[in-house]
């Protein structure tokens, strides 16, 4: 059954009442995946979708919303409890250079509620990712096989010129300090930063792609932005 | 069939600020040296 393009006519229920431009950008990036859909009826090696795929997306932060709730001040009988958000900051690297990784993904700007009383204004949530890699490493080829690990000690990374799997340890994401709080505003800056090192020390080329989740929790009261310095 | 390249478009390196840079450049100094303790452990 052939596959119809949506007409934006009006009035139509489905869509409500108001019709504008997000509306009308939803018409054209469906009516678009319909042509493609056609046009790839059958499974080839050159089949492709043309809207825009938006290659190495920088690292963004995410507000997922609040996770639980955590009294703190126990026994003081003057702090309620707190409300706990989850932020993440998600990306994905596309990394070439040597077996030792420093990748700078961000700064981290905080400013703590007003009665957070010298307490942590941040804690773990979970660092997750996956470190994908081919034997070619520069250019894609869909018959070579691709090797994905988690972004951990042992993830592989291909190291061109050795023509070998480099395997990565001491991988982790440093919260670099730009030092004391601002004593005016509180505000705290953390710069992000992606290390690990191969354990070949080669200065060889090696690549990989690196998606990385960085998920932190800190009290909903804080004021928490990314920004690149 | 050729080759296509893994990223037709890849952005260019976004500058970054001299604090940044004291960072990275500290950071860079710490891996190579994690990596050499490593590889001297496991000799």
């Amino acid at each position: 059954m052939a596959i119809r393009k949506f007409k934006p006519s009006s009035p139509d229920k489905s869509l409500g009442k108001i019709k504008g431009d997000i509306e009308l950008a939803r018409f054209g990036h469906l009516n678009r995946l319909v042509d493609d859909i056609k046009d790839n009826t059958a499974p080839s090696e050159a089949r492709t979708l043309s809207y825009p795929f938006v290659w190495y997306p920088e690292s963004t932060l995410i507000d997922a919303g609040p996770v639980y709730q955590y009294p703190i001040g126990m026994g003081m009988g003057i702090i309620p409890a707190v409300t706990l958000n989850t932020y993440k900051v998600k990306g994905v690297l596309s990394y070439s250079g040597s077996s030792v990784i420093s990748q700078y993904l961000g700064t981290i700007k905080i400013i703590p509620p007003a009665n957070s009383f010298g307490g942590p204004i941040l804690f773990p949530g979970k660092l997750t990712g996956m470190v994908a890699a081919t034997e070619d490493g520069i250019v894609f080829d869909p018959t070579l096989d691709v090797t994905t690990t988690p972004l951990a000690d042992g993830a592989q990374m291909w190291d061109i010129d050795a023509a070998v799997y480099n395997t990565l340890y001491g991988v982790k994401i440093m919260m670099y300090s730009y030092g004391p709080a601002d004593p005016d505003t509180g505000e705290i800056n953390y710069g992000l930063v992606l290390e690990a090192y191969g354990a070949v020390p080669t200065v060889d080329l090696a690549t990989a792609l690196i998606a990385y989740e960085f998920e932190f929790v800190s009290q909903n009261t804080s004021t928490i932005t990314l920004w690149w310095d | 069939m050729s080759n296509t390249p893994l990223f037709t478009n890849p952005p260019a390196p976004k500058p970054v600020s001299e604090k940044v840079q004291e960072i990275l450049d500290a950071s860079k100094a710490k891996v190579e040296a994690e990596q050499a303790k490593f590889i001297a452990d496991k000799n």
